[in-house]
Protein backbone atom coordinates (compact mmCIF):
# COMPACT_ATOMS: atom_id res chain seq x y z
CA UNK A 1 0.00 0.00 0.00
CA UNK A 2 1.19 3.35 -0.71
CA UNK A 3 -0.71 5.43 1.76
CA UNK A 4 1.21 8.17 2.97
CA UNK A 5 2.38 7.89 6.73
CA UNK A 6 1.99 11.41 8.72
CA UNK A 7 5.70 12.01 8.99
CA UNK A 8 7.65 10.90 5.88
CA UNK A 9 11.16 11.22 4.57
CA UNK A 10 14.06 13.19 6.02
CA UNK A 11 15.12 15.50 3.14
CA UNK A 12 17.36 17.95 4.44
CA UNK A 13 20.77 17.20 3.63
CA UNK A 14 22.70 17.76 6.79
CA UNK A 15 26.83 17.55 7.30
CA UNK A 16 27.32 14.31 9.61
CA UNK A 17 29.28 12.42 10.43
CA UNK A 18 28.78 8.16 10.52
CA UNK A 19 29.40 6.81 14.18
CA UNK A 20 32.62 4.68 14.60
CA UNK A 21 31.13 1.07 14.78
CA UNK A 22 33.20 -1.68 16.11
CA UNK A 23 36.47 -0.16 16.84
CA UNK A 24 34.93 3.26 17.80
CA UNK A 25 33.17 1.61 20.92
CA UNK A 26 35.92 2.37 23.29
CA UNK A 27 34.42 6.14 22.53
CA UNK A 28 31.15 5.79 23.50
CA UNK A 29 30.08 6.84 26.80
CA UNK A 30 28.54 3.76 28.89
CA UNK A 31 25.22 4.18 30.45
CA UNK A 32 26.24 3.33 33.47
CA UNK A 33 22.66 3.73 35.39
CA UNK A 34 21.42 0.45 33.20
CA UNK A 35 24.34 -1.33 33.53
CA UNK A 36 23.63 -1.98 29.60
CA UNK A 37 27.05 -0.91 27.44
CA UNK A 38 24.80 1.72 25.12
CA UNK A 39 26.39 4.48 22.53
CA UNK A 40 25.03 7.43 24.04
CA UNK A 41 25.06 10.08 21.79
CA UNK A 42 24.98 13.31 23.63
CA UNK A 43 23.20 16.62 21.55
CA UNK A 44 23.34 20.29 22.18
CA UNK A 45 20.14 21.33 20.55
CA UNK A 46 19.33 24.84 19.92
CA UNK A 47 15.52 25.04 19.05
CA UNK A 48 15.53 28.51 17.51
CA UNK A 49 12.38 30.21 16.04
CA UNK A 50 13.24 30.64 12.89
CA UNK A 51 16.70 28.08 12.53
CA UNK A 52 17.47 24.86 15.01
CA UNK A 53 20.96 24.15 15.52
CA UNK A 54 21.90 20.55 16.85
CA UNK A 55 25.53 19.73 17.56
CA UNK A 56 26.19 16.11 18.39
CA UNK A 57 29.12 13.85 19.69
CA UNK A 58 29.61 10.42 21.51
CA UNK A 59 30.36 10.74 24.96
CA UNK A 60 34.25 11.27 25.14
CA UNK A 61 34.54 12.25 21.62
CA UNK A 62 35.76 14.99 20.17
CA UNK A 63 34.70 14.84 16.41
CA UNK A 64 30.99 16.09 15.70
CA UNK A 65 29.16 13.09 14.78
CA UNK A 66 25.80 15.45 14.12
CA UNK A 67 25.83 18.69 12.85
CA UNK A 68 22.94 20.26 11.74
CA UNK A 69 20.97 23.84 10.84
CA UNK A 70 17.69 23.27 9.56
CA UNK A 71 14.96 26.13 9.64
CA UNK A 72 12.51 25.55 11.95
CA UNK A 73 9.22 25.18 9.46
CA UNK A 74 7.13 22.25 8.98
CA UNK A 75 5.16 22.25 5.82
CA UNK A 76 1.95 20.02 5.52
CA UNK A 77 0.89 18.75 2.15
CA UNK A 78 -2.67 20.99 0.76
CA UNK A 79 -5.26 18.69 0.39
CA UNK A 80 -5.73 17.99 -3.55
CA UNK A 81 -1.72 17.99 -4.49
CA UNK A 82 -1.60 15.10 -6.89
CA UNK A 83 0.63 12.50 -6.46
CA UNK A 84 4.84 12.91 -6.85
CA UNK A 85 4.17 16.49 -6.94
CA UNK A 86 6.41 16.84 -3.44
CA UNK A 87 9.31 15.32 -3.00
CA UNK A 88 9.23 10.70 -2.10
CA UNK A 89 5.00 11.82 -2.46
CA UNK A 90 5.51 13.20 1.28
CA UNK A 91 2.76 14.40 3.40
CA UNK A 92 5.52 16.55 5.03
CA UNK A 93 8.25 18.46 4.97
CA UNK A 94 10.68 20.27 7.07
CA UNK A 95 13.23 22.96 6.75
CA UNK A 96 14.57 23.99 3.16
CA UNK A 97 12.34 21.58 1.58
CA UNK A 98 9.47 23.14 3.10
CA UNK A 99 10.10 26.62 2.45
CA UNK A 100 10.95 25.95 -1.42
CA UNK A 101 7.94 23.45 -2.19
CA UNK A 102 5.79 26.33 -0.01
CA UNK A 103 3.13 26.53 -2.76
CA UNK A 104 1.56 23.44 -2.17
CA UNK A 105 1.97 23.07 1.47
CA UNK A 106 0.44 24.68 4.59
CA UNK A 107 3.34 25.89 6.76
CA UNK A 108 3.21 25.72 10.29
CA UNK A 109 5.70 27.15 12.72
CA UNK A 110 6.48 24.99 15.26
CA UNK A 111 7.94 28.16 17.53
CA UNK A 112 7.39 31.61 18.08
CA UNK A 113 8.75 33.66 20.49
CA UNK A 114 11.22 31.14 21.56
CA UNK A 115 9.08 28.73 22.94
CA UNK A 116 6.60 26.21 21.69
CA UNK A 117 3.22 27.52 19.49
CA UNK A 118 2.35 24.98 17.89
CA UNK A 119 2.48 21.20 19.72
CA UNK A 120 2.07 19.18 16.56
CA UNK A 121 4.01 20.66 14.20
CA UNK A 122 7.16 20.54 16.99
CA UNK A 123 6.39 17.35 17.35
CA UNK A 124 6.71 16.31 13.86
CA UNK A 125 9.67 18.94 13.77
CA UNK A 126 11.33 17.43 16.34
CA UNK A 127 10.73 13.66 15.08
CA UNK A 128 12.07 14.85 11.73
CA UNK A 129 15.22 16.00 13.06
CA UNK A 130 15.74 12.39 14.91
CA UNK A 131 15.40 10.73 11.43
CA UNK A 132 18.19 13.19 10.69
CA UNK A 133 20.56 11.70 13.12
CA UNK A 134 22.25 8.28 11.58
CA UNK A 135 22.62 6.21 15.40
CA UNK A 136 23.36 2.56 15.48
CA UNK A 137 19.97 1.23 17.31
CA UNK A 138 20.25 0.37 20.50
CA UNK A 139 22.04 4.04 21.08
CA UNK A 140 21.00 6.75 23.50
CA UNK A 141 20.24 9.74 23.09
CA UNK A 142 20.88 12.48 24.94
CA UNK A 143 20.07 16.50 24.71
CA UNK A 144 21.00 19.76 25.95
CA UNK A 145 18.20 21.95 25.09
CA UNK A 146 17.83 25.68 25.48
CA UNK A 147 15.45 27.80 26.75
CA UNK A 148 14.67 31.35 26.61
CA UNK A 149 15.81 32.83 30.18
CA UNK A 150 12.13 33.56 31.30
CA UNK A 151 10.69 30.33 29.98
CA UNK A 152 7.29 29.08 32.14
CA UNK A 153 6.74 25.76 33.53
CA UNK A 154 4.62 25.31 30.89
CA UNK A 155 6.93 25.87 28.35
CA UNK A 156 9.45 23.56 29.50
CA UNK A 157 6.72 20.99 29.95
CA UNK A 158 5.74 21.45 26.20
CA UNK A 159 9.36 21.27 24.83
CA UNK A 160 9.87 18.16 26.92
CA UNK A 161 6.39 16.62 25.61
CA UNK A 162 7.69 17.40 21.95
CA UNK A 163 11.21 15.26 22.41
CA UNK A 164 9.86 12.78 24.74
CA UNK A 165 10.40 8.97 22.93
CA UNK A 166 12.50 10.53 20.37
CA UNK A 167 15.47 11.77 23.04
CA UNK A 168 16.12 9.49 25.53
CA UNK A 169 16.80 12.43 28.46
CA UNK A 170 17.25 15.43 28.11
CA UNK A 171 18.43 18.70 30.45
CA UNK A 172 17.18 22.23 29.41
CA UNK A 173 19.29 25.38 30.76
CA UNK A 174 18.71 28.86 29.90
CA UNK A 175 19.81 30.24 26.48
CA UNK A 176 21.81 33.05 26.48
CA UNK A 177 24.37 30.96 29.06
CA UNK A 178 24.53 28.44 26.86
CA UNK A 179 25.31 30.87 23.59
CA UNK A 180 28.40 32.23 26.53
CA UNK A 181 29.61 28.70 27.03
CA UNK A 182 29.45 27.74 23.30
CA UNK A 183 31.69 31.18 22.93
CA UNK A 184 33.90 30.37 25.59
CA UNK A 185 37.28 29.13 23.84
CA UNK A 186 39.23 26.71 26.55
CA UNK A 187 41.78 26.24 24.11
CA UNK A 188 43.10 29.63 24.79
CA UNK A 189 42.00 29.66 28.94
CA UNK A 190 45.79 29.93 29.23
CA UNK A 191 46.85 32.77 26.70
CA UNK A 192 47.16 35.97 28.83
CA UNK A 193 45.65 38.11 26.24
CA UNK A 194 42.07 36.36 26.15
CA UNK A 195 39.35 37.01 27.59
CA UNK A 196 37.28 34.45 29.23
CA UNK A 197 33.98 35.59 28.13
CA UNK A 198 32.37 33.83 31.53
CA UNK A 199 34.22 36.26 33.75
CA UNK A 200 33.06 39.32 33.39
CA UNK A 201 30.64 40.13 30.23
CA UNK A 202 27.36 41.06 28.68
CA UNK A 203 25.93 38.58 26.22
CA UNK A 204 22.91 40.08 23.42
CA UNK A 205 21.96 37.09 21.72
CA UNK A 206 19.49 38.65 19.14
CA UNK A 207 17.53 35.44 17.33
CA UNK A 208 14.54 34.83 15.63
CA UNK A 209 11.78 35.11 17.96
CA UNK A 210 13.24 36.47 21.32
CA UNK A 211 16.58 38.85 22.34
CA UNK A 212 18.08 37.72 24.67
CA UNK A 213 20.59 39.78 26.77
CA UNK A 214 22.62 37.76 29.87
CA UNK A 215 25.44 39.02 32.39
CA UNK A 216 27.67 36.86 33.23
CA UNK A 217 29.96 37.68 35.63
CA UNK A 218 32.07 34.19 37.12
CA UNK A 219 28.28 32.80 38.22
CA UNK A 220 25.68 31.32 36.86
CA UNK A 221 23.37 34.07 36.22
CA UNK A 222 20.55 34.77 38.54
CA UNK A 223 17.20 35.56 36.91
CA UNK A 224 17.77 39.05 37.46
CA UNK A 225 21.06 39.26 35.37
CA UNK A 226 19.01 37.59 32.34
CA UNK A 227 16.32 39.27 30.17
CA UNK A 228 14.47 37.80 27.33
CA UNK A 229 12.81 40.38 24.99
CA UNK A 230 10.15 39.53 22.66
CA UNK A 231 11.18 41.86 20.01
CA UNK A 232 13.70 40.22 17.87
CA UNK A 233 14.26 39.35 14.11
CA UNK A 234 10.52 38.47 13.71
CA UNK A 235 9.34 41.98 14.80
CA UNK A 236 11.66 43.61 12.95
CA UNK A 237 10.34 42.08 9.58
CA UNK A 238 7.07 42.58 11.01
CA UNK A 239 7.87 46.21 11.11
CA UNK A 240 9.86 46.00 7.85
CA UNK A 241 6.69 44.64 6.17
CA UNK A 242 4.11 47.21 7.61
CA UNK A 243 6.51 50.07 6.69
CA UNK A 244 7.20 48.65 2.82
CA UNK A 245 3.09 48.28 2.53
CA UNK A 246 2.39 51.78 3.39
CA UNK A 247 5.07 53.09 1.60
CA UNK A 248 4.33 50.82 -2.01
CA UNK A 249 0.93 49.75 -1.20
CA UNK A 250 0.82 47.81 -4.79
CA UNK A 251 3.45 45.71 -3.76
CA UNK A 252 2.84 42.87 -1.68
CA UNK A 253 5.72 40.73 -0.97
CA UNK A 254 5.58 37.49 0.88
CA UNK A 255 7.30 37.65 4.72
CA UNK A 256 9.84 35.03 3.00
CA UNK A 257 10.93 38.30 0.54
CA UNK A 258 10.97 40.77 3.61
CA UNK A 259 13.08 38.49 5.52
CA UNK A 260 15.60 38.07 2.78
CA UNK A 261 15.83 41.64 2.20
CA UNK A 262 16.15 41.96 5.85
CA UNK A 263 18.77 39.63 5.92
CA UNK A 264 20.54 41.02 3.07
CA UNK A 265 20.29 44.53 3.33
CA UNK A 266 19.67 45.45 7.32
CA UNK A 267 21.09 48.28 8.88
CA UNK A 268 21.19 50.69 11.70
CA UNK A 269 22.74 54.09 11.80
CA UNK A 270 23.29 55.88 8.58
CA UNK A 271 22.85 54.24 5.67
CA UNK A 272 26.17 54.41 2.69
CA UNK A 273 23.74 54.29 -0.11
CA UNK A 274 20.31 54.19 -0.54
CA UNK A 275 18.95 50.72 -0.53
CA UNK A 276 17.21 49.87 -3.94
CA UNK A 277 15.95 46.45 -4.52
CA UNK A 278 14.53 45.06 -6.94
CA UNK A 279 11.19 42.34 -6.58
CA UNK A 280 8.28 40.48 -8.50
CA UNK A 281 5.45 42.35 -8.32
CA UNK A 282 2.82 40.63 -10.92
CA UNK A 283 5.51 39.58 -12.82
CA UNK A 284 7.20 42.57 -13.24
CA UNK A 285 10.54 43.80 -12.01
CA UNK A 286 10.05 46.98 -9.54
CA UNK A 287 12.76 49.02 -7.97
CA UNK A 288 11.68 49.69 -4.60
CA UNK A 289 13.90 51.99 -2.13
CA UNK A 290 13.65 50.56 1.21
CA UNK A 291 15.95 52.81 3.15
CA UNK A 292 14.21 54.21 5.31
CA UNK A 293 12.63 51.38 6.31
CA UNK A 294 15.12 48.96 7.13
CA UNK A 295 16.11 52.07 9.49
CA UNK A 296 13.26 52.53 10.80
CA UNK A 297 12.39 48.77 11.74
CA UNK A 298 16.28 48.05 12.77
CA UNK A 299 16.39 50.41 14.60
CA UNK A 300 13.91 49.66 16.94
CA UNK A 301 15.29 46.45 17.70
CA UNK A 302 18.61 48.72 18.36
CA UNK A 303 16.28 50.83 20.71
CA UNK A 304 15.29 47.72 22.66
CA UNK A 305 18.39 46.18 23.25
CA UNK A 306 20.07 49.66 24.09
CA UNK A 307 17.54 49.81 27.20
CA UNK A 308 17.75 46.27 28.03
CA UNK A 309 21.49 46.49 27.60
CA UNK A 310 21.86 49.28 30.24
CA UNK A 311 19.78 47.45 32.71
CA UNK A 312 22.07 44.76 33.37
CA UNK A 313 25.31 47.25 33.16
CA UNK A 314 23.65 48.72 36.30
CA UNK A 315 23.67 45.58 38.13
CA UNK A 316 27.25 45.46 38.28
CA UNK A 317 29.52 46.74 40.86
CA UNK A 318 31.21 49.53 40.22
CA UNK A 319 34.57 47.27 40.20
CA UNK A 320 33.58 45.33 37.75
CA UNK A 321 31.71 47.32 35.15
CA UNK A 322 35.17 48.99 33.96
CA UNK A 323 36.11 45.57 32.48
CA UNK A 324 32.02 44.80 32.11
CA UNK A 325 32.38 47.46 29.47
CA UNK A 326 34.93 45.84 27.84
CA UNK A 327 32.94 42.27 26.82
CA UNK A 328 29.76 43.51 25.53
CA UNK A 329 28.81 40.41 22.46
CA UNK A 330 26.52 40.64 20.34
CA UNK A 331 25.77 37.34 18.62
CA UNK A 332 22.71 35.31 16.79
CA UNK A 333 21.47 35.87 13.39
CA UNK A 334 20.44 39.28 14.73
CA UNK A 335 24.18 40.70 14.93
CA UNK A 336 24.38 40.28 11.36
CA UNK A 337 22.78 43.77 11.47
CA UNK A 338 25.50 46.04 10.07
CA UNK A 339 26.37 48.38 12.38
CA UNK A 340 24.88 47.44 14.93
CA UNK A 341 27.74 47.23 17.02
CA UNK A 342 28.65 50.30 16.37
CA UNK A 343 26.04 52.04 16.70
CA UNK A 344 25.17 50.26 20.09
CA UNK A 345 28.64 51.44 21.25
CA UNK A 346 27.41 54.89 20.49
CA UNK A 347 24.77 55.15 22.37
CA UNK A 348 26.60 53.64 25.61
CA UNK A 349 29.67 56.39 24.91
CA UNK A 350 26.68 59.43 24.32
CA UNK A 351 24.98 57.84 27.48
CA UNK A 352 28.14 58.71 29.74
CA UNK A 353 29.40 54.70 29.84
CA UNK A 354 33.06 54.75 29.82
CA UNK A 355 35.36 53.47 26.53
CA UNK A 356 32.22 51.08 25.77
CA UNK A 357 33.47 48.28 23.46
CA UNK A 358 30.71 46.28 22.07
CA UNK A 359 32.48 43.09 19.59
CA UNK A 360 30.91 40.41 17.36
CA UNK A 361 30.79 37.15 18.14
CA UNK A 362 31.85 36.32 14.69
CA UNK A 363 30.46 34.18 12.00
CA UNK A 364 29.57 31.00 13.72
CA UNK A 365 27.43 32.94 15.54
CA UNK A 366 24.23 30.68 14.83
CA UNK A 367 25.84 27.74 16.64
CA UNK A 368 26.79 28.96 20.10
CA UNK A 369 23.87 28.32 21.66
CA UNK A 370 24.31 24.53 20.36
CA UNK A 371 27.84 24.71 20.77
CA UNK A 372 27.36 25.16 24.53
CA UNK A 373 25.01 23.03 24.84
CA UNK A 374 26.40 20.33 23.84
CA UNK A 375 29.56 21.27 26.20
CA UNK A 376 26.70 21.01 28.98
CA UNK A 377 25.83 18.14 28.11
CA UNK A 378 29.19 16.07 28.58
CA UNK A 379 30.05 18.07 31.71
CA UNK A 380 26.18 17.14 33.22
CA UNK A 381 26.44 14.49 35.75
CA UNK A 382 24.86 10.81 35.50
CA UNK A 383 21.97 10.89 37.46
CA UNK A 384 21.38 15.47 35.95
CA UNK A 385 19.45 13.75 32.50
CA UNK A 386 15.84 13.47 32.99
CA UNK A 387 14.28 10.65 31.55
CA UNK A 388 11.42 11.96 29.45
CA UNK A 389 8.19 9.24 29.25
CA UNK A 390 5.90 9.23 26.57
CA UNK B 1 -13.57 -8.56 13.12
CA UNK B 2 -11.71 -10.67 10.86
CA UNK B 3 -11.96 -10.10 7.32
CA UNK B 4 -9.52 -11.07 4.55
CA UNK B 5 -9.72 -9.93 0.99
CA UNK B 6 -10.49 -12.74 -1.54
CA UNK B 7 -7.19 -13.73 -3.19
CA UNK B 8 -7.29 -14.89 -6.76
CA UNK B 9 -6.61 -18.31 -7.27
CA UNK B 10 -5.27 -17.86 -11.01
CA UNK B 11 -1.73 -17.69 -10.72
CA UNK B 12 -0.91 -15.40 -14.17
CA UNK B 13 -3.54 -12.90 -12.82
CA UNK B 14 -2.70 -12.82 -9.19
CA UNK B 15 -0.19 -9.79 -9.10
CA UNK B 16 -2.71 -8.03 -11.25
CA UNK B 17 -5.44 -8.85 -8.56
CA UNK B 18 -3.03 -7.72 -5.89
CA UNK B 19 -2.54 -4.40 -7.84
CA UNK B 20 -6.32 -3.82 -8.02
CA UNK B 21 -6.94 -4.54 -4.46
CA UNK B 22 -3.76 -2.17 -3.36
CA UNK B 23 -5.25 0.60 -5.47
CA UNK B 24 -8.32 0.33 -4.27
CA UNK B 25 -6.87 0.08 -0.37
CA UNK B 26 -5.02 3.40 -1.51
CA UNK B 27 -8.32 5.57 -2.50
CA UNK B 28 -9.90 4.39 0.16
CA UNK B 29 -7.79 5.65 3.03
CA UNK B 30 -7.25 8.79 1.02
CA UNK B 31 -10.37 9.55 0.87
CA UNK B 32 -10.84 8.49 4.80
CA UNK B 33 -8.30 11.50 5.37
CA UNK B 34 -10.30 13.73 3.30
CA UNK B 35 -7.99 14.00 0.56
CA UNK B 36 -10.29 13.95 -2.37
CA UNK B 37 -9.00 14.80 -4.99
CA UNK B 38 -5.87 12.33 -4.93
CA UNK B 39 -8.50 9.85 -4.03
CA UNK B 40 -10.65 10.75 -6.86
CA UNK B 41 -7.34 10.19 -8.94
CA UNK B 42 -6.32 6.87 -7.94
CA UNK B 43 -9.86 5.69 -8.23
CA UNK B 44 -10.30 7.26 -12.00
CA UNK B 45 -7.07 6.85 -13.24
CA UNK B 46 -5.19 3.52 -11.24
CA UNK B 47 -8.03 2.06 -10.23
CA UNK B 48 -9.51 1.65 -13.51
CA UNK B 49 -6.83 0.51 -15.41
CA UNK B 50 -5.68 -1.94 -12.50
CA UNK B 51 -9.62 -3.37 -12.94
CA UNK B 52 -9.19 -4.00 -16.69
CA UNK B 53 -5.80 -5.45 -16.75
CA UNK B 54 -7.09 -8.03 -14.36
CA UNK B 55 -10.37 -8.88 -15.90
CA UNK B 56 -8.79 -9.38 -19.20
CA UNK B 57 -6.10 -11.76 -17.40
CA UNK B 58 -8.84 -14.31 -15.92
CA UNK B 59 -10.71 -16.63 -17.80
CA UNK B 60 -13.75 -16.05 -15.19
CA UNK B 61 -16.93 -15.16 -16.10
CA UNK B 62 -18.41 -11.83 -15.87
CA UNK B 63 -20.70 -12.27 -12.90
CA UNK B 64 -17.80 -13.99 -10.71
CA UNK B 65 -15.62 -11.09 -11.38
CA UNK B 66 -18.41 -8.85 -9.96
CA UNK B 67 -18.71 -10.87 -7.14
CA UNK B 68 -15.17 -11.44 -5.97
CA UNK B 69 -14.75 -7.42 -6.58
CA UNK B 70 -17.68 -6.27 -4.47
CA UNK B 71 -16.56 -9.12 -1.63
CA UNK B 72 -13.07 -7.22 -2.00
CA UNK B 73 -14.75 -3.68 -1.70
CA UNK B 74 -16.31 -5.35 1.58
CA UNK B 75 -13.45 -6.55 2.86
CA UNK B 76 -11.14 -3.77 2.66
CA UNK B 77 -13.88 -1.31 3.58
CA UNK B 78 -14.32 -3.48 6.77
CA UNK B 79 -10.35 -3.70 7.49
CA UNK B 80 -10.34 0.05 7.23
CA UNK B 81 -12.92 0.73 9.57
CA UNK B 82 -11.79 -1.37 11.72
CA UNK B 83 -7.83 0.16 11.80
CA UNK B 84 -9.96 3.87 11.90
CA UNK B 85 -12.11 2.28 15.00
CA UNK B 86 -8.48 1.29 16.69
CA UNK B 87 -6.67 4.64 16.11
CA UNK B 88 -10.06 6.18 17.56
CA UNK B 89 -9.25 3.64 20.50
CA UNK B 90 -5.60 4.68 21.09
CA UNK B 91 -6.12 8.54 20.80
CA UNK B 92 -9.07 8.08 23.49
CA UNK B 93 -6.65 6.40 25.38
CA UNK B 94 -3.44 8.93 25.46
CA UNK B 95 -6.13 11.52 25.65
CA UNK B 96 -7.99 10.37 28.50
CA UNK B 97 -6.78 6.86 30.39
CA UNK B 98 -3.05 8.25 30.20
CA UNK B 99 -2.88 11.11 31.60
CA UNK B 100 -4.61 10.80 34.40
CA UNK B 101 -2.16 7.48 34.83
CA UNK B 102 1.00 10.21 34.27
CA UNK B 103 -0.26 12.91 36.43
CA UNK B 104 -0.59 10.35 39.05
CA UNK B 105 3.13 8.92 38.90
CA UNK B 106 4.21 12.60 38.34
CA UNK B 107 2.66 13.53 42.17
CA UNK B 108 4.52 10.28 43.36
CA UNK B 109 7.86 11.61 41.62
CA UNK B 110 7.50 14.76 42.43
CA UNK B 111 6.84 14.44 46.11
CA UNK B 112 10.02 12.01 45.91
CA UNK B 113 12.12 14.31 44.57
CA UNK B 114 10.97 17.12 46.60
CA UNK B 115 11.69 15.10 49.61
CA UNK B 116 15.31 14.45 48.17
CA UNK B 117 15.93 17.87 47.81
CA UNK B 118 15.00 19.05 51.17
CA UNK B 119 18.10 16.73 52.68
CA UNK B 120 21.45 18.81 51.79
CA UNK B 121 23.39 15.70 51.37
CA UNK B 122 21.42 14.20 48.21
CA UNK B 123 22.08 15.98 45.32
CA UNK B 124 18.79 16.44 42.85
CA UNK B 125 17.92 12.67 41.46
CA UNK B 126 17.17 11.65 37.81
CA UNK B 127 13.59 13.61 37.15
CA UNK B 128 10.98 11.34 35.27
CA UNK B 129 8.66 13.73 33.48
CA UNK B 130 5.54 12.93 32.12
CA UNK B 131 3.38 14.36 29.38
CA UNK B 132 0.68 16.09 31.29
CA UNK B 133 0.54 19.05 33.65
CA UNK B 134 0.90 17.54 37.41
CA UNK B 135 -0.93 18.87 39.96
CA UNK B 136 0.43 21.37 42.43
CA UNK B 137 3.01 19.80 44.62
CA UNK B 138 3.10 19.52 48.31
CA UNK B 139 5.06 22.85 50.03
CA UNK B 140 8.86 21.66 49.68
CA UNK B 141 11.46 23.77 51.44
CA UNK B 142 13.98 24.41 48.86
CA UNK B 143 17.49 25.10 50.08
CA UNK B 144 19.04 28.48 49.92
CA UNK B 145 22.28 27.80 47.49
CA UNK B 146 25.26 29.66 46.90
CA UNK B 147 25.98 30.59 43.44
CA UNK B 148 27.19 28.37 40.97
CA UNK B 149 30.29 29.12 39.37
CA UNK B 150 29.97 29.81 35.84
CA UNK B 151 32.05 26.91 34.90
CA UNK B 152 30.85 24.63 37.13
CA UNK B 153 27.79 23.18 34.78
CA UNK B 154 27.06 20.40 37.96
CA UNK B 155 26.08 22.66 39.94
CA UNK B 156 24.37 25.00 37.66
CA UNK B 157 22.47 21.62 36.51
CA UNK B 158 21.17 21.45 40.51
CA UNK B 159 20.72 25.20 40.43
CA UNK B 160 18.26 25.20 37.45
CA UNK B 161 16.69 21.71 38.86
CA UNK B 162 15.82 24.05 42.35
CA UNK B 163 14.92 26.97 40.40
CA UNK B 164 12.31 24.91 38.26
CA UNK B 165 10.82 22.83 41.21
CA UNK B 166 10.52 25.66 43.20
CA UNK B 167 8.40 27.42 40.46
CA UNK B 168 6.55 24.33 40.21
CA UNK B 169 5.27 24.46 43.59
CA UNK B 170 4.34 28.24 43.14
CA UNK B 171 2.45 27.18 40.61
Amino acid sequence: MNAPSPLLTATSTPRQVRPPELNGKGRFDICSSTGTERAVLLLGFDWGTNKSCIKGAYGGGTDLAADLIVPTLVGYAKDGVVENLLPDNASALFGEDAIRHRLHLNLARPMMDGVIHDAAAARDFARHLRSLLDVPAGSEIRAVIGMPANAEVAARDQLREAVAGLFDRVILIPEPFLAALGFRDESRLRDRDYVDPIRNSLFIDIGGGTTDLCLVQGYFPTAKEQISLRFAGDRVDALLHDAIRRTYPDCELTSFKVRELKERHAFVGTASTAVVVSVLVNGKVRKLDITEQLAHACSALLGEVFTAAKQLIGLSSPDNVEQLLQNLILTGGGSRIRGLDTELQRLLAAEGYEQPRVQLAGERHREFVALGALKAARQARENQWQQVLK
Amino acid sequence: MLCEAPNQPEAGSAALWQRVVSDYRRASLLQRQRRLAESRFVLEQNLAASILDWSESTTEEGAVKVRRLDEMFRCELARLEDACLANEMNHRLADSLLPSLAEQIATEVRRAVAAQLVSPAIVAAPVVLVPSKPPAPPPAAVPSQARALASDIPSIIDTLFAQELAASAAA
